[in-house]
């Protein structure tokens, strides 16, 4: 099991490079006009090889001119592999194919899970007949669109082997089964997306006028959204929108029954863990969870 | 800026959304080349996140009579299958239920999942499938991927400018489809959990908003770096493409996709007519006569806008706010004027 820091930019490396973790994915997973330069992505290359931590490159889903821009990156990180590049496009998908370096590995946006909705539970009502109806629910509702061998083929004929999914611990004993069926499991700790827009809702609230030229506030800072009649809270961070779970001691323990690939911990705004100190005490919290299981 | 449009351009197919007999007699009178409906999945019909039981043909019986209908008016049937993910438990009633719609007659089926294709490959099921909007086709790279993996047409994600869109074209093989009417969603349709119609917190605070919308358009309270009230932060939905038909027309998409499966029947029938004349304009080079018909419509002048109350608000609000499809992407600003600093 290897622990993944999560950034989108130079920002926060040093302290990323000095924590305990094994491996730093660089790159941006929701917006397309957050991929990085090509030399900055050289750069981040660099520093972060030169010490010694792993790196993979994540990407999120493409329009023409991105997949073009992407492109160029994989050229440059195909001399440099094998290195694992997490798609959340199907386009990438079919372009990784001409890279015998890189590593297809799935991301999250591209498996789709019910229960990321974020209004709780299912359906309600006292009577049999709605408890036996939910009961059935249940049984997809925590399910992924991965628990089915067919859909697993698919994706191995197109050499996929590593899939990113959420901290949902409802959905736990259903991730066994992918695993079972041959994929490496990385999930992803705090943030599960709950939606995501090309037409950024922070850029629009905030008045940025074109994406090209978008000032980027969510690197600073995201929105809590907030309806108390509906008893839930989001977070609003550039051009998605989620909801939040904290990994818990119990939790991180019920997730060691199943064979944990990658923790992978985001450095963002939201999560705000910001510091080396930080980084490892997570760090800390996961590695002891997996002693004491 | 369109006034070089030119009769004889491909024109694509009308495609519009049925829940029922009667409504598929409705929207196929109006003029609609081919219609998509979902069917209910007999063992699922208790898993329901995004849409009535209402928004689907109940029954495969009565699936048959709007294929025999709409065959005898020379009009295709393609039928979407309903649910964005598959899983074991799903398996068996998912192949009974491509079953029985395939022995009704379909023409084709709308495939949003990888798994669903691998068994309809499995049984060897011999009608064009779909890639629907599932899959969030956003390039050409994707398209491609598709077409290998056997779908003969792919439906766009809607977040997408006319451009992207028309380069797509260029580099596909197989036919690309658009929406161009109704449930312009906010986000992306593929990676959007917000709907949930059985949470009934959900329900009421729609409710309470009168209106039909999804949970994007719900006002939020802000808080952060700045904070606001009751801001519709999530609202960037579309609605409308009667202005960008002709540039539509010129990416060369083969099919036109009115969207509204839970609409009623006398709903879409109207909004299928309204673009069957406006693109049988085009097809005839009467590009004078479609700008004074868009003109109308946009004033609310129109007489099919006219004779529906609601037809006639919607439209005119919609058009005050700018709702149309592949518009640039900050273009819409709903929210932005509340908020404050802290």
């Amino acid at each position: 099991m290897i622990i993944s820091i999560q950034i989108e930019n130079l920002n926060s490396l040093k302290e990323v490079l000095n924590s305990e973790c094994d491996r730093v994915r660089f790159g941006s997973e929701f917006c397309e006009f957050k991929i990085p330069s090509l030399n900055l992505l050289k750069k981040a290359y660099k520093l972060i090889t030169d010490r010694g931590k792993e790196f993979a490159y994540i990407t999120p889903k493409l329009s023409n001119i991105s997949i073009r821009k992407v492109k160029q990156h994989l050229d440059f990180l195909n001399e440099n592999g094998p290195i694992n590049i997490i798609f959340n496009d199907l386009g990438l998908l079919q372009l990784l194919q001409k890279y015998p370096n890189l590593k297809p590995h799935m991301g999250r946006q591209l498996v789709y899970i019910p229960a990321r909705c974020p209004w709780p539970e299912i359906t309600v009502g006292g009577s049999i007949s709605r408890w036996m109806a939910r009961r059935r629910v249940e049984k997809i509702f925590y399910q992924t669109s991965l628990n089915h061998e067919l859909t697993i083929q698919f994706f191995r004929n197109y050499k996929v082997e590593n899939v990113d999914l959420d901290w949902i611990p409802k959905c736990f004993p259903h991730y066994d089964y992918i695993v079972r069926n041959g994929f490496n499991l990385s999930l992803h700790l705090y943030l599960i997306p709950v939606t995501l827009t090309r037409k950024c809702h922070m850029a629009r609230l905030l008045g940025e006028k074109e994406p090209e030229k978008c000032s980027r506030p969510c690197e600073t800072y995201g929105f809590v959204l907030k309806r108390k009649d509906l008893g839930i809270e989001l977070f609003l961070w550039g051009n998605v929108v989620f909801k939040m779970i904290e990994p818990a001691e119990k939790e991180l323990k019920e997730a060691f029954k199943i064979k944990i690939s990658e923790f992978v911990i985001p450095l963002n705004p939201l999560t705000k863990i910001k510091n080396e100190k930080e980084i490892n005490n997570i760090i800390q919290l996961i590695r002891s969870s997996k002693s004491k299981k | 800026m369109n006034s070089r449009f030119n009769s004889g351009e491909k024109m694509p197919r009308l495609l519009s959304p049925v829940n029922s007999f009667d409504g598929a007699v409705e929207v196929i009178k109006a003029g609609a080349d081919e219609i998509y409906c979902g069917v209910t999945i007999p063992g699922l019909k208790d898993f329901i996140l995004y849409r009535s039981r209402a928004c689907e043909i109940p029954t495969y019986e009565e699936l048959g009579r709007v294929v025999r209908f709409a065959h005898k008016h020379n009009v295709r049937v393609l039928a979407t299958m309903n649910i964005p993910f598959f899983t074991k438990t799903m398996e068996g009633h998912i192949r009974n239920h491509i079953r029985s719609c395939l022995n009704e007659g379909l023409d084709a089926l709308i495939v949003g999942n990888m798994g669903v294709l691998s068994i309809i490959k499995e049984m060897q099921v011999d009608v064009p499938l779909f890639a629907s909007t599932f899959f969030t086709s956003m390039n050409y790279e994707t398209v491609k991927l598709l077409e290998k993996a056997g779908f003969s047409g792919v439906v766009l994600e809607r977040h997408l400018t006319i451009d992207e869109i028309s380069e797509i074209v260029q580099h596909a093989k197989i036919d690309i489809e658009v929406f161009i009417h109704n449930g312009g969603c906010s986000n992306i349709n593929g990676t959007c959990y917000l709907l949930h119609i059985l949470y009934p917190r959900l329900a009421k605070a729609l409710r309470d908003l009168i209106s039909v919308n999804p949970p994007c358009t719900l006002p939020f309270d802000l808080d952060g770096e700045r904070i606001g009230y009751g801001m519709t932060a999530l609202d960037a939905f579309a609605f409308c493409s009667i202005c960008q038909l002709p540039e539509l027309i010129r990416t060369g998409v083969s099919g036109f996709k009115i969207v509204g499966r839970c609409l009623l029947g006398e709903y879409i029938a109207k909004v299928t007519k309204i673009y069957r004349e406006l693109i049988d304009l085009l097809r005839d080079g009467s590009y004078e006569d479609f700008q004074k018909r868009v003109e109308l419509i946009k004033a609310g002048r129109d007489p099919l806008i006219a004779s529906d109350p609601l037809l006639r608000l919607t439209q005119k609000v919609l058009c005050e706010q700018k709702r149309c499809y592949y518009r640039p992407l900050f273009s819409l600003r709903t929210a932005r004027v509340n908020i404050v600093k802290h």
